[in-house]
């Protein structure tokens, strides 16, 4: 069931209803009723998949506390649960690899005489289920007992299929408190999910109307064409999968949950370090935590910390697909991180080097920058920061859209050609489904989405703060969103209720 | 905690205040909706529209109801009935309306005026294929020609409520939705707006111009148009679906049957009857009498009876002159006078016991055809597709032997190339006569180029082959025997 479909609209106020009229303790079994209907609306039998990799976390959590041999049933736990994954997602791919070798050596490729569908939503409950399974084996949670309550921590439905992956800290904690219906709570969901609905249906399903277009068919069209779609690309993926969170994170919140902020102004970071702190900032975390600290993060010299660095965005690129093209949007991503790594360290040195003796502070910190910060040149500098972390995470996406790695680099030198100026000045660039107008409101609704991220870069609860308002300027902005969503959204006949695109994840 | 008592006056006070702000936004939100309904949808010349206003206006009670399609429309003069039975009637048809549509509309009419009987249409249009099935997507308009102008009423609620899949509703509750795309579309604003300010549209005053031919909105649901189906109008380029076995969908019996049982416990007079269409038409779906006969089992299910007027004698209604239609299957302003007397009188002499359903009508439609005088009723022209390599049948004279020539070389005969096939079925009553043709091509110049000199034979069809060239196809056919054109088709190529 999308977020975005008719079902939606009648399942989430009846669930949300009948969770509030019943007794606190049958709550949470009726939420993981809802859970389970959500999910087994794509595919019934994916729910059996579902319930598998909860149970076995459940019970190697169990076990964990139990007996002596953590490590064994940490092992055994994340072998199944990773062996789960690799079936339903990689298999395919492993084997067209080691055909593709096999090949070379003109031997017969491998028909494994079976087909696996990918199930919606797998990478993230197997990446939650295995966050907790880590934090029971650490000692930082007690494993669940009551199986039904941790069945519902791994299927709650707002976040189940695209996240944020949420920590047992956060959630499963919330899971055990009682909950009571709170109007101003629920209208604060209700307008972050009017924002969420804006940022898919204005935004993200507009765009892609033009980038389809063009990446359809990008050897026609090339050159400025591709650079506008790849460009606009950015913005999709972004208000696609923010998004998703951001409807999530409101409809959790109507029913009294708190779900981890997904994402925090990507596009206005200064450097892709920074990016990657604010872009889908729940994978960021636990590939932080699970990952990137186990192999021993920064902490044993510059060339461990770049390694585990590649490692784990190359994996990030495995995670978001079973394609090389991911691999290497990820590795991008990594060496971006690198490089910056390396001119941060090298200018650390170059500054402390300059300012050696008067420097009062020889413990080895980290130095300050010296007062850039609110002088015209700062601002420039982070404005010229964040066009260029843009434009570098902009070149990565064509990766991440384009058929295979061949493809992007035909695509990136099809825009590096620059061949058809004259497509913005002749109307070309309007023939492909969204006119001159239709391109001007695109670019209006961006803009508000750029204002509100830049309101939230600056550290400010925009929603909390519109919920203080007077109430004529509070439904003011209701009603101005509500006509953008309703009337203008891209939905319905005419327009496949389009997936989100991190569903495939 | 503190619980919340639904009974304390601040929660009251509370509640009281948000539901008002609930309904303010609404009301707000629906103002807004309406603006860009105004902005966005242009129905200056929008029969529901006229007819609508019409109906909610008028004084005269209504005695007698037509409901139906736009069949109804063009082919019952109200004033030529009212004339001959006395009796106020009222033409409560729209373009396509399906029998849904036709349910809702007649408990709007009896909430409105005392009928005493309801002619109720039924052209197999509106009620078999695609169009029966009235709820899909594609045939939603067709309803909310009339949710647009129907006054708001629970019975307009529910109509709304059950036209379509829930799905679909946000459509028939928010009409901007439909139109969105042309929001950014400037200049068709400005028409619409423009357009929606002048004294015609003010006045409900409905104008249509087909062929040089006004055609007005009148009075009391009449469409005048004087548009003669003249000058190879009889034909199609798409062969349709033939009649199934019971062609009537499921939803439209559902609509039929409420229809019946909804007049049967009102005490209100039924008919069920049809407006006839060409002969072409009716033949074109293959075997008509498939639909005549399933709604002929439903009615008598009900002690009714269908009055088909397609199966009407030629010596009581004849309607063999295309003159007397708009085009092949509406009935224009003297058809309908033709049309409208011959109802009043076979309904009158039939109340009166002065003649019998047998006197006016054949028990089939088949038999119709057989009895009625030979001639080719219409032509099918369908374009053949994928046909390359593929050796056409010698199409007489020189061209038709070099496309031979080429289609066996594969090398320009196939239709991507330099050549158009064209498939010519004739729909005719023809007993053992066969069709003849005269097919040319002719340019901006006025060249002719001749690919059947009336030539062809056969009745059931006729390949040829056309150059891929621009310019204007013309096809003439006659039975064999004729020496004069009896059908012909004008093809821009």
């Amino acid at each position: 069931m999308l977020f975005n479909s008719f079902g939606f609209l009648i399942f989430f106020p009846i669930v949300t209803c009948v969770y509030f009229l019943i007794p606190q303790k049958l709550r949470y079994i009726w939420l993981l009723a809802a859970s389970y209907y959500f999910y087994m609306c794509w595919n019934a039998g994916y729910a059996l998949l579902l319930f598998s990799v909860t149970a076995v976390t459940y019970l190697g959590a169990l076990a964990m506390e139990r007996f002596p041999k953590r490590k064994l049933f940490l092992a055994l736990t994340v072998c199944i649960n990773l062996s789960v994954l690799f079936a339903f997602k990689y298999f395919d791919f492993a084997l067209s690899n080691i055909n593709g070798l096999l090949a070379r050596f003109s031997i017969m490729p491998i028909e494994p005489g079976f087909s696996l569908l990918l199930p919606v939503g797998i990478s993230f409950y197997i990446f939650q289920a295995l966050g907790y399974t880590v934090d029971v084996y650490r000692k930082e949670i007690y494993a669940e007992k009551n199986f039904l309550r941790y069945a519902l921590f791994v299927s709650f439905f707002p976040q189940l299929v695209a996240g944020p992956i949420e920590r047992s800290k956060n959630l499963l904690r919330q899971l055990k408190k009682e909950q009571h219906f709170d109007y101003l709570r629920m209208r604060k969901g209700l307008l972050i999910m009017l924002w969420g609905y804006f940022l898919k249906l204005v935004i993200a399903d507009r765009a892609a109307i033009f980038i389809n277009a063009v990446y359809e068919d990008p050897s026609f069209y090339g050159g400025v064409y591709l650079a506008v779609a790849t460009l606009l690309f950015a913005v999709q993926i972004y208000c696609d999968f923010a998004g998703y969170s951001t409807i999530a994170r409101g409809a959790a919140l109507v029913m009294g949950f708190s779900l981890t902020e997904n994402f925090e102004a990507p596009y206005f970071a200064k450097s892709v370090t920074e990016f990657w702190r604010r872009w889908h900032i729940s994978l960021s975390g636990w590939f932080r935590d699970y990952l990137y600290i186990p192999l021993g993060g920064n902490r044993k010299g510059n060339f461990i910390k770049y390694r585990n660095l590649l490692l784990v965005f190359l994996a990030s690129g495995l995670w978001h697909g079973a394609a090389w093209n991911y691999v290497v949007w990820g590795g991008l991503n990594g060496i971006y991180q690198i490089a910056e790594g390396c001119v941060r360290d090298g200018m650390a040195k170059k500054k402390k080097e300059e300012i050696g003796d008067r420097n009062p502070d020889k413990s080895g910190k980290p130095l300050k920058a010296k007062g850039d910060a609110g002088t015209v040149r700062g601002t420039i500098k982070g404005m010229a920061g964040a066009v260029f972390t843009f434009l570098a995470i902009d070149v990565s996406w064509l990766f991440f859209r384009s058929d295979g790695i061949a493809g992007a680099l035909e695509n990136l030198k099809s825009i590096l050609g620059m061949r058809n100026f004259h497509v913005l000045t002749d109307g070309g660039i309007f023939s492909l489904g969204l006119n001159r107008y239709h391109f001007l409101f695109l670019l209006f609704a961006v803009v508000l989405l750029w204002i509100v991220d830049f309101i939230r870069y600056r550290g400010m609860d925009i929603f909390a703060r519109i919920e203080e308002k007077k109430v004529i300027v509070r439904y003011g902005i209701y009603l101005v969103l509500f006509c953008l969503v309703v009337l203008f959204g891209i939905y319905g006949v005419g327009y496949e209720a389009s997936q989100f695109i991190y569903f495939q994840f | 905690m503190r619980r919340v008592s639904l009974f304390t006056s601040n929660f009251r006070k509370k509640a009281v205040g948000r539901a008002l702000g609930a309904f303010l936004f609404l009301c707000l939100f629906f103002g807004i909706e309406k603006c860009m309904e105004f902005a966005l949808i242009n129905d200056t010349n929008e029969w529901s529209r006229a007819m609508f206003h019409d109906f909610y206006t008028r004084q005269e009670n209504i005695d007698l109801l037509f409901l139906g399609s736009s069949h109804v429309y063009c082919g019952m003069d109200p004033a030529v009935l009212k004339e001959k039975t006395g009796k106020s009637c009222f033409n409560m048809a729209t373009p396509a309306q399906p029998l849904n549509g036709s349910y809702y509309l007649l408990k709007e009419a009896v909430t409105y005026h005392d009928v005493s009987h309801v002619y109720l249409e039924l052209y197999f249009g509106q009620s078999t294929g695609e169009e029966g099935r009235f709820k899909e997507a594609g045939q939603l308009p067709r309803n909310w020609r009339n949710t647009n102008y129907m006054k708001p009423s629970f019975r307009k609620l529910s109509y709304m409520l059950t036209m379509s899949d829930p799905s679909l509703a946000y459509m028939t509750f928010l009409p901007a939705r439909r139109y969105t795309a042309d929001f950014f579309e400037p200049e068709k604003i400005k028409e619409t707006i423009r357009q929606k300010r002048t004294e015609n549209y003010r006045n409900y005053y409905v104008e249509n111009v087909l062929n040089g031919v006004t055609e007005t909105y009148v009075k009391d649901g009449f469409y005048y148009s004087g548009h003669k189906a003249e000058g190879g109008v009889l034909y199609d380029t798409v062969r349709p679906e033939p009649f199934p076995e019971n062609p009537m969908t499921k939803e439209a019996e559902t609509y039929l049957r409420k229809i019946i049982e909804f007049c049967q416990k009102r005490n209100i007079g039924l008919t069920l009857y049809c407006v006839p269409v060409t002969d072409y038409q009716a033949s074109l779906y293959g075997d008509y009498d498939r639909y005549v006969s399933q709604v002929k089992e439903i009615a008598k299910e009900y002690e009714l009876f269908f009055y088909d007027f397609n199966l009407c004698k030629e010596g009581v209604l004849d309607l063999t002159d295309d003159a007397l239609f708009r085009d092949k299957g509406h009935l224009n302003v003297y058809g309908a006078e033709v049309f409208s007397v011959c109802f009043a009188e076979f309904f009158k002499g039939l109340e009166e016991g002065t003649v019998t359903y047998e006197d006016y009508f054949y028990p089939s439609y088949q038999e119709k055809l057989s009895h009625s005088k030979e001639r080719i009723l219409g032509l099918l022209v369908e374009k053949r597709e994928g046909t390359k390599g593929e050796a056409l049948k010698d199409t007489g004279g020189e061209t038709g032997k070099e496309a031979d020539r080429e289609a066996e070389k594969g090398t320009g005969g196939e239709t991507e190339g330099k050549w158009l096939d064209y498939r010519i079925t004739p729909i005719h009553n023809l007993k053992d006569r066969e069709v003849e043709y005269l097919i040319y091509m002719q340019d901006e110049q006025g060249e002719k180029q001749i690919f059947a000199d009336w030539t062809g034979g056969g009745r059931d069809g006729f390949d040829v082959r056309i150059p891929r060239e621009s310019g204007t196809v013309f096809i003439e056919a006659r039975p064999k025997g004729e020496t004069e054109t009896t059908n012909f088709v004008q093809i821009a190529q």
